[in-house]
């Protein structure tokens, strides 16, 4: 098990390097050839003279060769800013003004911020967004998927293949903006915007109901579907027969026979939906006004923010490998087969 | 004395989206306590429909008229509940492939304590004990050991084996053997074998063993039942059924075994396929591949089983023909 664990470990570890490399190629060099956004020219304000941007270039260490840029930005990443760094990018202000200002991600174009600062105001609202949402969703969708497959061809199954269909097929943006509209402006019984932090857990759960709810009835559409064919698959396994010869109940044979097995897929697919959503759920970030990091990524994107848009696509793609890493553990932890392998 | 097990007029009927499908049409056996009745058949004659009617597990599209009495109970109609508190205590069921039967993510323990543990309320300590017992019982080395084994840390022969144990752990009075070796090597198939033989000695249980190996029947069985296209077309002791067998399917069958020709002959063969039995024909369901067909085998209703010197058998032929057929039949030793 600890072998199986140092393995995925440095299986991550190699793909968080490769993301590295490929953001830093794509950000740095490709970006300057493809347009002359030259990031020193954006750090450097409106209408900068050549000897300002010269100036800021150096500031920036941007003047240094490619290789040596990538460097440092690694070295950065892993153990921090160098003391040399702040000294040269905050002179004369005291050590905790300067982290606010310098980070392991770079400080952003747009706002005398570190892009770390950024990233940790934005992640527990698109952390609480995502882990509310997926509490709704697995709650309507494993039972209704079980209830479907036990009873094929059901009202029920026929009603759950119905919220599958207008599920799937309704954007959240739509869906968000419907119940926008009749929900928080024509009744008003939601906020129609806004985070509360979980400190105050009851403002919490008021402002992000409506919008894990729309977010969650798209995700329980997709898990219905596969937990339903998953138990379909399962009940008709030779194992569950055995059960039932063996007197097993009904719910003993679902739960502890069938669903036990089908749950392995299922795990999979929530943890990978996870970590895509910890990245940032861009469309419904944006619709319901919620500051986390799909909305942060719209911003940057918008404002030619460079560093903090690298930052977030580094910071997911490490939020998608540890979601990788947990998945795999739990498989194990689930199903024997894969610890011998 | 009754016996243990009593089906009569069994009719299973399974709905299809072409129509419905008979695949039991009035099959009548029964088997006695301590006693091995063997079902032989080829695939898709009725055999397995009728062993999962009896132990009411068959999928919901399937409907089961008739009788089938296990003691002094009747089991069809029975409630779920009811039915469910028999399955797995009064009688129990082995099935065709070990490699799929165990649930694959369930320690082999864990597996056989359930089956303790749905029909009696006894400690985990208990049911424990009788888990490493069972195993024991069907000769699985280091038994404690194995309880913490899963299913794929084990061979086909030691999955059938564990399938026995769970079967037997409630010492049931019926055990049905759904080809119990079909899916397992030559030695470990007479293992197996071997062991059912021991156990229903041992427990002394009623054994219904479906198969389609004469080999294996000639070996185990008491009685037999020749099953054709849904029906039993004959019906008699191993040995009668070895010396003088009736039907002309059974002729069929016995000739064909290979072991019973010389060396360089072709194989017999019974030609032609078996009915479909959405649309069976009319009358006897083996006329169009009979030798000695004559036209009323081709008419309603089908002949019914009748018994000459202890053998039942459902065929127009005379006494003369089938004793003199039947002789030529078995001729040679019996395998």
């Amino acid at each position: 098990m600890v072998r199986f664990l140092i393995r995925r470990i440095i299986g991550g570890a190699i793909v968080v390097l490769v993301v590295t490399l490929a953001v830093f190629v794509l950000f740095g060099p490709v970006l300057r050839m493809q347009s002359d956004i030259s990031p020193a020219r954006l750090y450097a304000g409106k209408n900068p003279t050549p000897e300002q941007i010269q100036r800021v270039s150096e500031l920036l260490g941007l003047d240094k060769p490619y290789y040596e840029q990538y460097l440092i930005t690694m070295r950065r990443l892993v153990v921090g800013p160098s003391d040399e760094e702040k000294a040269r990018l905050c002179p004369g202000s005291t050590p905790d003004e300067c982290d606010a200002i310098v980070g392991r991600f770079g400080s952003s174009f747009a706002e005398q911020v570190s892009v770390d600062r950024l990233i940790w105001d934005a992640f527990p609202v698109t952390l609480s967004l995502t882990v509310l949402s997926a509490i709704i969703w697995l709650l309507i969708s494993i039972p209704l998927g079980i209830f479907s497959a036990m009873r094929p061809r059901s009202l029920l199954d026929r009603s759950s293949t119905v919220f599958v269909l207008i599920g799937q097929s309704l954007p959240v943006y739509y869906l968000g903006l419907l119940a926008l509209y009749f929900l928080a402006y024509e009744f008003e019984v939601f906020p129609p915007s806004g985070y509360v932090p979980i400190s105050d857990p009851i403002g919490w759960l008021y402002h992000l109901i409506l919008p894990a709810t729309v977010l969650a009835l798209q995700f329980a559409a997709i898990y219905v579907r596969i937990t339903r064919s998953q138990m379909l698959d399962q009940m008709g396994e030779d194992y569950v027969r055995t059960a039932r010869a063996k007197g097993a109940s009904e719910k003993r044979t679902v739960v502890r026979h069938a669903f036990r097995n089908a749950m392995l897929p299922i795990v999979t697919m929530f943890g990978l939906d996870l970590g895509l959503l910890l990245g940032g759920a861009i469309l419904i970030e944006v619709t319901f006004g919620l500051q986390g990091i799909g909305w942060l990524t719209v911003q940057a994107a918008k404002r030619l923010d460079v560093p903090t848009t690298a930052g977030i696509v580094l910071f997911s793609a490490i939020i998608i490998v540890i979601a990788n890493i947990i998945v795999d553990l739990v498989n194990a932890a689930l199903d024997p087969r894969i610890r011998l392998e | 004395m009754a016996p243990l097990l009593s089906v009569s007029g069994l009719h299973t009927t399974f709905r299809t989206d072409d129509g419905p499908v008979g695949a039991v049409d009035g099959v009548s056996l029964s088997v006695d306590a301590g006693k091995v009745l063997g079902v032989v058949g080829e695939s898709g004659c009725g055999k397995s429909a009728t062993s999962l009617s009896i132990m009411g597990l068959l999928p919901r599209t399937a409907t089961v008229e008739g009788s089938i009495r296990l003691g002094d109970r009747e089991l069809v109609g029975m409630p779920d509940d009811q039915l469910r508190a028999l399955r797995g205590a009064e009688m129990a069921m082995i099935f065709q492939d070990p490699m799929t039967s165990l649930d694959p993510v369930i320690r082999v323990g864990a597996q056989l304590e359930e089956a303790v543990r749905i029909h009696r309320d006894v400690p985990k300590q208990e049911a424990r004990e009788m888990a490493m017992k069972g195993l024991a019982s069907v000769g699985i080395p280091s038994p404690e050991e194995r309880l913490r084994s899963y299913p794929f840390e084990m061979s086909g022969g030691m999955r059938q084996r564990v399938m026995i144990a769970m079967a037997l752990i409630n010492r049931p009075r019926l055990l049905i053997a759904d080809e119990p070796t079909t899916a397992l090597d030559v030695t470990t198939q007479a293992q197996i074998l071997d062991l059912i033989r021991d156990l229903r000695t041992e427990v002394d249980a009623a054994v219904l063993l479906i198969t389609h190996d004469l080999g294996v029947v000639a070996e185990m069985c008491d009685e037999v039942a020749v099953m054709y296209a849904g029906r039993i077309v004959e019906r008699a002791s191993v040995d009668d059924l070895f010396a003088r067998p009736q039907h002309p399917y059974t002729w069929g069958l016995l000739t064909s075994l290979p072991g019973r020709h010389r060396a360089g002959e072709r194989l017999h063969q019974i030609p032609g396929t078996p009915p479909s039995l959405l649309n069976p024909p009319p009358g006897c369901r083996f006329a169009p591949r009979c030798d000695f067909v004559m036209d009323s085998c081709r008419a309603d209703p089908a002949p019914a089983l009748s018994t000459h010197d202890g053998t039942a058998v459902a065929c127009h032929l005379d006494a003369a023909t089938r004793a003199r057929e039947g002789a030529r039949a078995a001729r040679d030793d019996a395998p």
